[in-house]
């Protein structure tokens, strides 16, 4: 048997969920053979309204109600992230696959489920909606506060849709949340596998670049060597699971590097690319910038490319241990930018994990 | 089984079995090719999993090594595409495991590939049926040195005829100590070899967690018999205890970790203790070693994603491929042999920049200013 | 707990080996509880408690009374306590830790105190056990099912408990026993009762394993706080056994036991002052002397932490203060920096124990001189947070010369902490010296931190403005604070711009409207224009003046802060237009205050932008702008 090349084994998961991969299973299905809409989907997709969500007094008030809630860290019934996915679908959905988005706007990187980092962060950059915001996608997994950091800023997304920007990430999607701690926790949470369900099929539905007054090209990963201009993103179907190769895949899995030209990724998703490629991105499409996150960088941010590309990182001491700083980006309406780096926030400890010491010999 | 229980049965093994109680540390040196006794009627022999089982001297004979492996066949090669790289997988095995911990693995990649690529195992000193001085020292860097002079002798005595007119190259692939073998011996290998290597993997080892399960190492081994009534006994405590979940994994990984006594009985080949002066060594600094080697790596864990504070950061910067197998107990190699040969293949295919072409639809190649 | 086999994991939609199967079904919601409608039968929590993850063990557990309500009292007793005693006999530490947490609260749910002692089985186990934390509620619960026990269970049941556990071969029982004295000590009114009881914990005190000796040591304040409490039941026996195991603890080979003695010391002293008896105080002076000169540091830096405690034992005989003047002094200049944390902080209380102004100045200040410029900064925050208070201890004119100096010295460490402390601590020193003084010095070291590279540094400085302001007075403050407190407004954090508009309203309530429109208002308005083109600084000076806008005279509302609002409804950035629609009711808010007056000019230029503002492009814009034209329309109404 020749092995197919398009196979789930190029992203740095395997697919559990994937039930023909079981040992001994003579073929691998594509990873993103599940639709939204397959048997396990959560329905909250199944009555897509054909117009955007419309605010009124009441869902006002039920959404302002949330937020304060989840402002104090605290989860939303499952019940209520059902109503809010609802919701946020019909925002969502009629998003493009390059959002729009006015200056000014402070750009945000990975979060990773650091909930009181994001407070942090507020409280740095100002609170939503006096501040516009456009996070780069990364929101859950790793942190011990996944489910209230994505229905935080779902529930702002849907409650201020002109005043932030929610991008999609590499870790929003199944494969990736079932392995670095997203469904997990959603387990422990709710005792089910629903809220997870719910909040994956909602990822489907993000924009996944963003251009901020046609100027500064934001992404999580970087590009591809199958987009060449930003319309060919346009062209793309977005609303599906991440695949594990393709234009959309290297959007959310690219890194620049010092070498020029196309690279293969040490990460086993996306590629590599140089600072040829990123200019020759950047005028062809008569850009200044792009801003990506997706890598950890020890100060917050990291010029690369000779300024062509900035790298944004914004959970400070990653995973409780990397002993990073974090940072963000204010673009203001006459395109200056100023990145302001932050610590951890100060809270009492974490909550412990305790891990399992192996129970075998070395 | 109770630790009191397990000491009286040693005890009387003791006294009906001393002579092979006196060789347990240093293996089975009168008898050294008893892979008849390892290998009971109604169990899986290694013929089914390699092609060759070759014995290699090294240190001026002191030291006898047992390998297993296989090549592709010369017709093979014959009709095989010449501008195509074979992969040769060479694996090394962890603390008390053996050679044949990759027999599963081994034979899952040949099915694969077709038997166009090469798979070489082999047991360390002081384990399985290699053969070791009593004044051996059990320090990484003496596996290290072992690894890289077997690698040599293999290529001398097997690859360079076989590959005499075209090209492989090589996927070094460590299972726990192994692991830890395999990325300090990169830099350690021959350049000719070296330059050959496309990759380094690391079967379910994170430095922190090895080194406080060290720490714990004494709870693990008052658990872990070392005697079973036979070799099925042997084979079942080591899967219900999750060591080896997959049944058809163990019934060829495990009876080559024991040797039948006069009694009928088997006893573990190795004892673990004789490795407890060298331990310190086994891991020291080995993530960011992992992390910067000048080659591409793949790191799979089993069950949870535990990286330390090293690894975190390196595969945050994209450093590495992470790959998480849940289902899968520390035997990755054993438990899921069909994924991870899935795994291993992609991870060739990836980085053997000899198959490799990136495809671009980008209509200007270059860019508009020139770099150095 | 074994980790299920892959093999069971063939459902579709399931991720893992986790088995999801009996989460779901176990519906271990957080809502289920509360609403009551769905209450556990035994089996299921069984099966809760035997479920693969601990997380579910653990929160089975947490719902206990919840079922043992359900149960009733009978079925308690009867199934759920005797199937609990067989679960704390093998789980992990984390489900031993909320049972035994669990069990303390279990009286009543199993028909009262007449049944409390069948608890007791299995709370011994967990006191049993080796985990500190486990052991430690089970000791905690163990105390609470006591006070619920008559004195027969007392004696039939508990002291049998205690005993059973001093005397166990194992050490984590005989730790657990310490704590359980003090559940019966005083409540044994037989005298021969409480010796047999007292030479158990001698036992104890004198055990062969140190962790039992530090346990002994550290309930020991606890055992003789309830004599002090009862200070007619003790008899000169047991006395005799507490002076035993007094100079066991002081004499032990440990020095973590040793330093325990220090609380033992102090304990004994207050059960003497209590009978007004000072025969043995001149031997309890001696021990404490030891104690603090002991050649573990251990043992002197817990003498250091309760040095004012343990000297303030002894004020009855200013003479035995004085003795105790050395030893002190001793710490202060000891080679471990943490002793002289410890004791940096005691300065102030003893000084005041020693009384006499000149002693304190001839002993106390040069030790404080020495501290002040000590090479740990943990010293020098420490000396800091109490340092103050030595000025009224001395005559003004000492004050100013020997300790105002120094205290200028510590507003310029190295390290914020150490400028913090103090200026937190000014006001005493202004009471005393006045502020003069003080504000040559203060400004640097205030400067200093209001550029600290740290945010939450510059925000305790700014918090500490308006007490600074208060003490200061107006015309020193406009000249040397003011345009620091501006700056603030233009800081990149958002939190200390935040900080800074309050600190304005803050000090617009001390100097008044006027000061505020003078010396405020009117510099806003005439910010650099460079700076305003970035919206972060105009939506800055919306929200100061907005707030100003509620103490500010109506006058200053109108002429200032209105136009400059009106103006800003033009704004391109919708965030600026819609804050400008809250600003609006804000600033209605404050003009009503004399409606008649100000009617005419609220419709003209509020209600009538804000109905502009109502049509807004921009749904943000239009949503604030409507809530706004209620609100004002209701405040107008």
């Amino acid at each position: 048997m020749e092995i197919d090349n398009d196979v789930a084994m190029q992203d740095a998961t395997e697919e559990p969920l994937d039930p023909t991969l079981d040992e001994d299973a003579s073929t691998v299905a594509p990873g993103a053979s599940k639709t939204p809409e397959g048997s396990n989907a959560s329905g909250i997709a199944d009555h897509r309204s054909s117009k955007p969500l419309q605010l009124d007094s009441g869902n006002i008030g039920q959404l302002d109600q949330w937020i304060e809630h989840l402002s104090q860290c605290q989860v939303l019934s499952e019940e209520d992230v059902g109503r809010l996915c609802k919701m946020a679908v019909d925002v969502l959905q009629f998003e493009e696959n390059v959002q729009p988005v006015n200056v000014p706007v402070t750009i945000c990187g990975d979060v990773h489920g650091q909930f009181h980092d994001l407070m942090e962060l507020f409280k740095i950059g100002g609170p939503c909606p006096d501040t516009n915001y456009l996070f780069m996608g990364d929101y859950v997994d790793r942190g011990y506060y996944s489910v209230e950091t994505v229905s935080y800023l779902v529930a702002m997304k849907v409650r201020y849709p002109k005043r932030i920007t929610i991008l999609r990430g590499n870790h929003e999607s199944r494969q990736i949340t079932q392995v670095y701690g997203f469904y997990d926790e959603c387990l422990r949470k709710y005792g089910s596998a629903n809220v997870w369900k719910m909040f994956t099929d909602l990822f489907d539905y993000f924009p996944i670049t963003a251009l901020v007054d046609n100027k500064v090209f934001c992404l999580h990963g970087g590009l591809s060597p199958m987009i060449e201009t930003v319309d060919q993103v346009r062209e793309l179907n977005r609303i599906q699971e991440v695949p594990h190769e393709g234009p959309m895949c290297d959007l959310l899995w690219s890194d620049p590097d010092d070498r020029g030209g196309w690279g293969i990724s040490p990460r086993g998703a996306g590629f590599t690319f140089g600072q040829d490629i990123s200019e020759q991105f950047n005028h062809t499409n008569d850009l200044s910038l792009i801003a990506r996150a997706h890598q950890l960088v020890m100060e917050g941010y990291a010029w690369s490319h000779q300024q062509s590309v900035v790298t944004i990182f914004s959970a400070p001491n990653y995973c409780y241990r990397c002993g990073n700083q974090a940072a963000i980006m204010e673009f203001d309406e006459n395109h200056n930018r100023q990145f302001l780096q932050y610590d951890p926030s100060m809270r009492p400890g974490e909550p412990t994990v305790s891990r399992k010491t192996p129970d075998y010999f070395l | 089984m109770s630790e009191s229980l397990r000491r009286a049965l040693l005890a009387k093994m003791n006294k009906s079995d001393s002579l092979i109680q006196s060789k347990r540390s240093t293996n089975d040196s009168t008898n050294p090719i008893s892979l008849n006794n390892t290998c009971p009627g109604n169990l899986p022999s290694w013929q089914e999993f390699f092609t060759q089982n070759e014995q290699f001297f090294i240190n001026n004979g002191s030291y006898r090594f047992n390998t297993y492996f296989s090549l592709p066949e010369p017709e093979l090669l014959l009709k095989a595409s010449k501008s195509q790289s074979i992969p040769i997988f060479i694996f090394h095995h962890g603390a008390g495991s053996s050679a044949l911990s990759f027999a599963p693995l081994a034979q899952s990649l040949q099915e694969k590939l077709e038997n166009l690529c090469g798979t070489f195992a082999f047991d360390a000193r002081g384990h399985g049926l290699t053969e070791t001085p009593d004044t051996a020292t059990f320090r990484l860097g003496d596996f290290v040195s072992d690894f890289c002079q077997i690698l040599d002798l293999f290529y001398s005595r097997f690859l360079r005829n076989r590959f005499s007119d075209r090209t492989f190259s090589l996927v070094l692939v460590g299972h726990s100590l192994g692991g830890s073998i395999c990325s300090s011996a990169f830099h350690e290998i021959n350049d000719q070899l070296r330059q050959r290597i496309v990759g380094v993997a690391m079967l379910d080892i994170v430095e922190e967690a090895a080194k406080k399960a060290l720490n714990t190492v004494d709870t693990f081994l008052t658990k872990t018999p070392n005697l079973f009534p036979d070799y099925t006994a042997a084979i079942d405590w080591h899967v219900q205890k999750g060591l080896s979940r997959l049944k058809t994994s163990a019934q060829i990984s495990i009876p080559s970790l024991f040797t039948p006594t006069a009694s009928g009985k088997v006893v573990r080949r190795t004892n673990l203790q004789i490795f407890r002066p060298f331990w310190d060594s086994w891991f020291t600094g080995l993530s960011s070693k992992f992390v910067a080697l000048p080659t591409s790596k793949l790191l799979v864990l089993a069950g949870d994603d535990n990286l330390d504070r090293e690894l975190i950061i390196g595969q945050m910067q994209g450093k590495f491929q992470l790959v998480v197998f849940q289902d899968s107990g520390h035997f990755i190699e054993e438990d899921c042999p069909s994924k991870t040969a899935i795994t291993l293949i992609d991870f060739w295919r990836r980085n053997d920049t000899k198959n490799l072409v990136i495809k671009t639809n980008w209509t200007k190649n270059g860019s508009p200013i020139s770099l150095n | 707990m074994s980790r299920n086999n892959k093999n069971n994991m063939d459902e579709p939609g399931v991720a893992s080996n986790k088995n999801v199967a009996t989460t779901e079904h176990g519906e271990t919601g957080v809502n289920g509880a509360q609403d009551g409608d769905d209450l556990y039968p035994l089996a299921l929590l069984m099966d809760e408690l035997k479920h693969d993850d601990i997380g579910n063990r653990v929160e089975a557990m947490k719902k206990l009374d919840t079922i043992a309500l359900a149960l009733g009292p009978q079925r308690t007793r009867d199934e759920l306590v005797p199937f609990l005693s067989e679960v704390a006999q093998d789980d992990e530490d984390e489900v031993f830790a909320v049972l035994a947490e669990q069990l303390g609260k279990f009286v009543p749910f199993i028909g009262g105190s007449k049944f409390a002692t069948l608890l007791l089985p299995a709370l011994e186990i967990l006191a049993s056990t080796e985990e500190t934390l486990v052991r430690e509620k089970a000791v905690e619960s163990l105390n609470n099912v006591a006070q619920e026990l008559s004195e027969d269970q007392l004696f039939h049941d508990f002291i049998p408990l205690i005993e059973h556990l001093a005397t166990a071969d194992w050490f984590s029982s005989k730790v657990s026993s310490c704590g359980l004295f003090r559940a019966v000590l005083v409540r044994v009114k037989d005298d021969k009762f409480r010796k047999e009881l007292l030479a158990l914990y001698l036992q104890l005190v004198q055990d062969e394993t140190p962790m039992v000796r530090r346990a002994a040591g550290k309930n020991l304040p606890v055992l003789i706080d309830l004599l002090t409490q009862n200070p007619d039941l003790s008899t000169s026996d047991d006395w005799d056994y507490i002076s035993n195991m007094f100079q066991k603890i002081m004499t032990d080979g440990q020095d973590s036991v040793k330093f325990l003695a220090v609380d033992v010391l102090i304990s004994i002293l207050k059960f003497f002052s209590k009978k007004q008896d000072t025969t043995h105080s001149k031997d309890l002076l001696r021990s404490a002397i030891q104690l603090i000169g002991d050649e573990a540091w251990r043992v002197r830096y817990m003498a250091a932490e309760r040095f004012e405690e343990l000297a303030f034992q002894f004020k009855s005989t200013p003479q035995y203060i004085e003795e105790l003047s050395g030893p002190f002094l001793a710490l202060c200049e000891d080679n471990e920096s943490d002793v002289r944390k410890g004791v940096a902080k005691q300065l102030p209380g003893f000084a005041k124990l020693l009384g006499d102004p000149q002693v304190v100045l001839k002993k106390v200040l040069p030790a404080v001189q020495n501290l002040s410029m000590d090479e740990s900064e943990m010293v020098r925050a420490s000396l800091a947070s109490e340092i103050t208070n030595l000025a009224p201890l001395v005559p003004k004119q000492d004050a100013i010369d020997s300790l105002v100096p120094i205290l200028l010295n510590m507003l310029k460490d190295e390290y914020p902490d150490v400028r913090l402390n103090i200026i937190a601590k000014l006001k005493v020193v202004n009471e005393v010296v006045g502020i003069d003084l003080l504000s040559e010095n203060l400004l640097p070291a205030i400067t200093e931190l209001a550029k600290d590279a740290n945010w939450r540094v510059r925000m305790a400085i700014i918090d500490y403005i308006p007490l600074l302001a208060e003490q200061l007075g107006v015309e020193f403050f406009d000249k040397q604070l003011g345009d620091l407190c501006l700056s603030w407004l233009w800081d990149t954090v958002y939190s200390i711009r935040s900080a800074a508009v309050v600190n304005l309203k803050n000090l617009t309530e001390i100097f008044g409207s006027d000061w505020s429109s003078e010396k405020i208002i009117s510099r806003l308005l005439k910010s650099d224009s460079q700076l305003l083109e970035n919206f972060v600084y105009r939506i800055t000076l919306l929200h100061a003046l907005t707030e100003l806008v509620q103490v500010v005279s109506n006058d200053v509302t109108t002429q200032k802060i209105l136009p400059f609002i009106n103006h800003l409804t033009e704004d391109a950035v919708p965030n600026i237009r819609f804050n400008v629609a809250k600003s609006y009711v804000t600033v209605v808010q404050s003009l009503c205050t004399n409606k008649s007056k100000n009617k005419d000019l609220i419709k003209r230029t509020v209600i009538d932008s804000l109905e502009k503002l109502c049509q807004d492009d921009d749904i943000d814009v239009r949503f604030y702008a409507t809530e706004s034209l209620k609100k004002c329309e209701a405040l107008l109404a």
